[in-house]
């Protein structure tokens, strides 16, 4: 194998084919033929990698000899580009000279070359196509008096090298003398001989006019000085001042120029102004402002001060722009500033007074046409008082304003009269009618002539209205307009004499809101007061024109019939009466029924004189309330009989306590989501020997009224209290006792007393016992009630909100009251789930107490399918008859023992937790 | 020694060679489950030695490359001590971190050398061998390199716990006084053409040279071979370096191209603002080069006749090598006393010092020398 490519080798070897003699085997050829094919492979790319890689370098080559390029354009192009730039230049500079009238030269002695700018040959009047002129040719130019110095300039920078700066005049060829002005440097060589010198010329014959110009101003302007009062100021910005002689006359001294400094003036000057002076001098000199002019006080050598004007600027800046010189006029100003002083002090007391009352200053002319009247427009727009100015007097339309007034004025005016008290009416911007009244003196010029009015306007408005407002006070009824007491007894008295002499008759109605209080507390004033407006309006309506409406104070009313007693009349208006007051009424965006009762007396058979008709129609009113509300009711005298009546069981109510005639029933309350009885509210009952079981509704009001219902409210609550420790003692669940609050027993001081008694005595924990009270009760005295419900949550008793739904007090309102739970009135219950209205209430209800974080309590529950929408809404309780009556205490007893919960079936096809009641003592 | 499927042990399972201080590295042609069995047996011969290892693209062993084959050589130190350590790199997992955590495991008295293995897809080599750095203290040798899935850039394991596992990186840590160790890397390739600059890149994605794509670039220079890519890209790496006065650049390979959004993705970060310039070599200079390296190895301290060479290149000089590959592994062993024993592994990338003494770096296109021994 020795001679064989080393790769080769490998190869073989791998292949085993070694130097083994033995043939190689198919196997073996093949993997030699394959690596060996393998091998060319590789060699081809290695190939292929020099040639592409040398391509690739060839081309790239390329790319950088193509930027190359593209450079070297570029640099050519910018090459191209600055001479273009250049030239420009150049051109620039020659027009440069032109117009600055520069010229420039140099000359190089060694070669006697010397070269002119354009500019040089147009100055000195040669023809620049000839090329520059000999020296000779152009001092012969130059006027013989100024001669020798040019020639001495140009001597000394041939000789010393010296440069030279010199003005001369010229005559030109064409006539025309020039100023010129020539600057010359000289360039020597080592030895100090002038190599080369350079020059310009510039033409400064303008300049030089106006020197000469400027020179004879000045003249002028000393003489001008001299003769006047005036002060001449030339400050240098090192603050050296100087002032002319009028300055020493100024400060009280002989005519005498000053020599001064700017620290020194500023001494003399006023503290107050210094300040302003020093910025105003820096701002003139910095350029910031273009003019001093400021007005100051000067101490004049007699010590008073004295007003200077000064104004003055800068006159001259060097290169820098800074300031070199400030130069002004100073002038007194004394007389002036004084008067000027007086006049604002006089205006400005003018206008305090002014601003400091609400009148109005106005002024007229000859012709009385108003040429000014105080006030923003603004203000004169809005109140009206802005019409007059422009315009003559107050005869015209538009202007409200009597005709006797309006007489009387002009005779005053046309006596040249002072006048005052001049009232109008005029409506301003804001549609208001306002009452103006005017005073005004005429006014007289120096000579004596009229020249018209001026004098002040008011607002009189206010205690116009005022007046008016106390006037009918006096006799009608602010609140609804309707005559009030006073005026209405006028009216009786009127309408009884009248009726007397003529023999006729009347009828007196009487008119009292029933459950009006209810409103006022719970909407408010606002609304009750809204509630009687609409009352008195609907009266007025219904009634006759000849009959008299008025309000005797609260929700009382009266209506005065005049001509009739037929009591079929009466009856008929009477009934109308209620129906107009019966209608609903929308306050606060809902509607509210109020009803009303009257009473009706009638002259002459229930009276002779208006104390006693008004009476016996109150009374008879009162009846009519007694009769269930809502009625009207004659006078007549049997209505003791009734009172009567009312007084027997009165007596056998203050004997019910002490006969022990009073029970509790025990209705327990339900856990909707539970089935556990979890509370009981405790109902009274009243046994009466004779009358069987009398309901509460009987007998409450009653015990309210004559303040029973103290007494009996206490008995409930230790009753109800032992009971609830009975029933904890012998093992009952634990379940908390409901007691209903009398409205007398809540705003009661003693209550809190009673309470805690009643639980010691049964030692019955604070949690277990829970109170219900009414919203009417609650907002009886809401700030009394939060206190109250406070102190209770304190003890940690609960409360309840009971009958919820029937008073006018929204949920959030009841909010502010510390209260836990809410019986919704079974009035809402009856008709669930049918009635939509009530389910809507119910369910908002409920979702606004959830809210309020407050547990809901439905009460009167008689039907499965009311205690299962109350079940699908999440209300939290429910109590009625579907789940048990008021139980007495054995049976309630009884009840917990074997109260049971279970599932309930399938409701609406899903499967819920429910409970089925044992009703026990069937249904009431 | 190595293991074939069908050939089994290339040569008898040597005695006495079980030690705590014994070295035992494993090189495996072809997938985790393919060498399972082997590595299993050796792990069960070696039960107390230090293991470490992974997948290639050709395994290196004496005097030439050969594939699907478990090549394994085990080293028994007398004196010097080991410890190795492995962590996961799941997805977007930081390499730096990894490669910190790794050298805090092994960072301890008396460590000398470090011999990392990287899982070759997953890991951000460059940030690993940064990682590493940080946490070894100066002047321990850290060499080592990506693990390789043939040509074929699917799926690469290490051994870590005496497993094969993917998405690992293991590490080896050579502690004593007595240990000696030599590096070299070198590459063969050399730049031309003019130098451009990254103007668009995101860590190892490259998007755009001199604000142009770098992509269309490529195929332009690829010419006819374009449609080859990204296989054929590694025939024109990019040598990369920081500034014009940066005299060591580093070499990146092309793992992949994208078309959809005109980006490369090399094996190693590409850092914008970095200067570029395309290289190119030839067989001749590849296996010159690999002399190089190993001569440089070995030439950094008094060797023995008997010491362990690892060598690791890269899959791109064995694509341009081909037939000639074991040229290159001939010339190592040329550089190296005769009865040194030489094993390696065609890789993903090779980890090195560009220098001796200085941190180690992530490269492309060389071959790396590392030469352990026992003095």
């Amino acid at each position: 194998m020795d001679g064989l490519h080393p790769l080769l080798a490998r190869q073989l070897r791998r292949a085993g084919i070694g130097d083994r003699e033995s043939a190689p085997t198919a196997a073996q050829w093949r993997q030699l033929l394959d690596r060996v094919s393998r091998a060319y492979d590789d060699a081809d790319q290695d190939r292929y990698l020099l040639e592409r890689s040398q391509d690739l370098a060839s081309a790239e080559m390329q790319e950088l000899y193509r930027a190359l390029e593209a450079e070297k354009a570029q640099l050519e192009s910018r090459v191209h580009e600055r001479t273009k730039r250049l030239e420009a230049s150049e051109a620039h500079l020659a027009e440069a000279q032109r117009i600055a009238r520069l010229g420039s030269w140099s000359y190089v002695p060694q070669t006697g070359r010397s070269e002119w700018s354009d500019e040089c040959f147009r100055l000195l009047g040669f023809d620049a196509s000839r090329g520059a002129p000999p020296a000779t040719d152009v001092l012969a130019l130059v006027y013989p008096d100024d001669r020798e110095r040019v020639r001495a300039m140009l001597r000394d920078a041939y000789r010393r090298g010296a440069n030279g700066d010199t003005e001369f005049r010229v005559l030109r060829g064409d006539g025309e003398t020039l100023w010129l002005h020539a600057l010359l440097e000289t360039f020597t060589d080592a030895d100090g001989r002038a190599v080369l010198l350079r020059g310009t010329l510039r033409d400064i014959t303008r300049q030089r006019h106006a020197e000469a110009e400027r020179d004879r101003a000045l003249q002028r302007l000393n003489t001008a000085l001299h003769g006047s009062d005036l002060v001449l100021v030339d400050v240098d910005p090192e603050g050296v001042v100087y002032l002319s002689e009028r300055w020493n006359v100024l400060l009280g001294g002989e005519p005498k120029e000053t020599h001064t400094t700017f620290e020194a003036l500023m001494a003399l000057t006023h503290e107050d102004e210094r300040e302003a002076i020093l910025r105003q001098y820096v701002d003139t000199l910095t350029g910031r402002s273009r003019e001093y002019n400021i007005e100051h006080r000067v101490r004049a050598h007699d010590g008073r001060w004295r007003w200077v004007r000064c104004r003055g600027r800068v006159v001259e800046r060097d290169a820098h722009g800074r300031a070199k010189r400030l130069a002004g006029i100073n002038e007194e100003i004394t007389a002036r500033k004084e008067s000027e002083e007086r006049l604002r002090q006089s205006e400005s007391r003018f206008r305090s007074l002014l601003a400091l009352s609400s009148d109005w200053y106005w002024e007229q002319d000859a012709d009385l046409r108003f040429t000014e009247v105080s006030g923003t427009d603004a203000d004169r727009d809005r109140t009206g008082i802005g019409q007059f100015v422009g315009r003559a007097g107050f005869d015209r339309e538009g202007l409200a304003i009597g005709e006797a007034d309006l007489a009387r004025h002009r005779t005053l005016t046309a006596a040249r009269q002072p006048f005052r008290d001049l009232c109008c009416k005029v409506r301003g911007a804001d549609g208001e009618w306002r009452y103006v009244s005017f005073a005004g003196e005429p006014v007289f010029d120096r000579d004596g002539r009229f020249t018209g009015y001026r004098g002040i306007a008011r607002d009189i408005t206010q205690s116009r209205r005022a007046e008016e407002r106390i006037r009918r006070l006096a006799h009608f009824d602010e609140l609804t307009g309707l005559p009030n007491r006073t005026m209405f007894m006028h009216t009786l008295a009127r309408a009884l004499s009248l009726a007397q002499r003529r023999g006729k008759q009347f009828a007196l109605f009487f008119i009292d809101l029933d459950r009006f209080k209810n409103i006022n507390d719970s909407l408010g004033h606002e609304a009750g007061d809204r509630l009687l407006q609409d009352v008195a309006r609907r009266l007025r309506q219904h009634l006759r024109e000849s009959d008299t409406v008025a309000r005797l104070g609260g929700d009382e009313f009266v209506v005065l019939v005049e001509d009739s007693a037929d009591p079929r009349e009466l009856n008929a208006i009477a009934q109308n009466i209620l129906n107009a007051v019966g209608r609903p009424y929308l306050l606060a965006g809902r509607e509210y029924h109020v009803t009303g009762s009257i009473g009706i007396s009638a002259f002459p058979d229930d009276g002779l004189d208006p104390a006693t008709l008004l009476k016996n129609a109150d009374i008879a009113m009162y009846l009519a309330k007694d009769s269930g509300k809502n009625n009207f009711q004659f006078y007549s005298a049997q209505q003791n009989a009734h009172s009567f009546e009312r007084l027997a069981l009165e007596s056998s109510l203050r004997h019910a306590l002490g006969r022990e005639e009073f029970v509790l029933h025990y209705q327990p309350k339900v856990d909707i989501a539970s089935g556990a009885i979890v509370g009981v509210e405790a109902l009274l009952r009243w046994r009466h020997p004779d009358l069987a079981m009398v309901g509460p509704n009987q007998f409450i009001p009653l015990a309210e009224e004559t303040g029973l219902i103290v007494p009996i409210g206490r008995w409930v609550l230790r009753t109800a209290c032992q009971q609830a420790a009975t029933w904890q003692r012998d093992g009952m669940p634990r379940l908390s006792v409901a007691v209903n609050l009398s409205a007398r027993q809540f705003s009661d001081d003693a209550l809190i007393d009673d309470i805690r008694a009643a639980l010691e005595e049964a030692t019955l924990p604070a949690d277990r016992l829970e109170l219900e009270v009414t919203e009417s009760m609650v907002m009886q005295n809401p700030d009394r009630a939060v206190a109250t419900l406070a102190r209770l949550r304190a003890m940690g008793i609960a409360v309840s909100i009971d009958d919820f739904g029937t008073g006018y007090s929204s949920l959030g309102y009841l909010k502010r009251f510390p209260i836990d739970n809410v019986k919704i009135d079974r009035s809402f219950i009856k008709d669930l789930p049918h009635d939509t209205d009530d389910a809507a209430i119910t369910r908002a209800v409920i979702a606004m107490a959830r809210s309020l974080r407050m547990r809901v309590i439905a009460e009167g529950v008689e039907t499965r399918e009311q205690l299962a929408f109350l079940r699908e809404h999440a209300c939290d309780e429910c109590q009625g008859y579907y789940l048990s009556r008021p139980l007495p205490a054995a049976e309630f007893a009884l009840l917990l023992r074997t109260w049971q919960c279970d599932e309930v079936a399938p409701d609406r096809g899903s499967v819920r937790r429910g409970f089925v009641p044992m009703v026990i003592g069937g249904k009431g | 020694m190595a293991w074939r499927p069908d050939s089994g042990w290339s040569s008898p399972w040597p005695a006495d060679m079980d030690s705590p201080s014994t070295f035992a590295v494993l090189f495996g042609g072809g997938t985790a489950a393919h060498c399972r069995a082997a590595v299993a047996e050796v792990s069960a011969r070696l039960p107390r030695a230090i293991l470490t290892g992974c997948s290639t693209a050709g395994e290196i062993l004496a005097d030439r490359v050969q594939d699907a084959s478990l090549t394994v050589a085990i080293a028994r130190f007398d004196a010097v001590t080991l410890r190795a350590a492995s962590l996961p790199v799941g997805a977007g997992a930081n390499a730096f971190a990894v490669g910190q955590a790794l050298g805090q495991a092994l960072h301890g008295p008396g460590l000398r050398a470090v011999f990392v293995l990287s899982d070759g897809l997953h890991v951000n080599g460059s940030r690993l061998a940064a990682g590493l750095n940080d946490a070894v203290p100066d002047g321990v040798v850290v060499t080592g390199g990506l693990a390789g899935d043939g040509e074929r850039f699917g799926a690469t394991w290490v051994l870590a716990d005496r497993a094969p596992v993917e998405r690992h990186v293991t590490a080896v840590g050579f502690y004593g006084d007595r240990l000696r160790v030599g590096h070299g890397c070198d590459t063969g390739w050399s730049s031309f053409g003019p130098e451009r600059r990254i103007t668009s890149a995101r860590a190892n994605v490259l998007h755009e040279l001199d604000g142009k794509p770098a992509l269309a670039l490529y195929r332009n220079y690829l010419g006819d071979r374009a449609d080859g890519l990204p296989a054929t890209a590694m025939l024109f790496p990019l040598s990369i370096r920081r500034d014009a006065d940066d005299e060591h650049p580093l070499i990146r390979t092309i793992l992949g191209v994208d078309d959809a959004s005109d980006s490369m993705t090399f094996a190693g970060d590409m850092p914008e603002g970095y200067l570029a310039r395309l290289m190119r070599t030839n067989t001749d200079r590849l296996i010159q080069s690999a002399g190089q390296a190993a001569g440089a190895a070995a030439g950094q301290f008094a060797i023995s006749d008997a010491p362990l060479v690892l060598a690791v290149s890269c899959v791109g000089r064995r694509l341009v090598l081909g037939e000639r590959t074991d040229d290159e592994i001939e010339s190592v062993q040329a550089a190296v006393p005769p009865r040194a024993g030489q094993v390696g592994f065609y890789s993903y990338g090779e980890i090195s010092p560009r220098l001796p003494g200085g941190g180690c770096d992530l490269h492309n296109q060389t071959m790396t020398v590392t030469v352990l021994d026992e003095a």
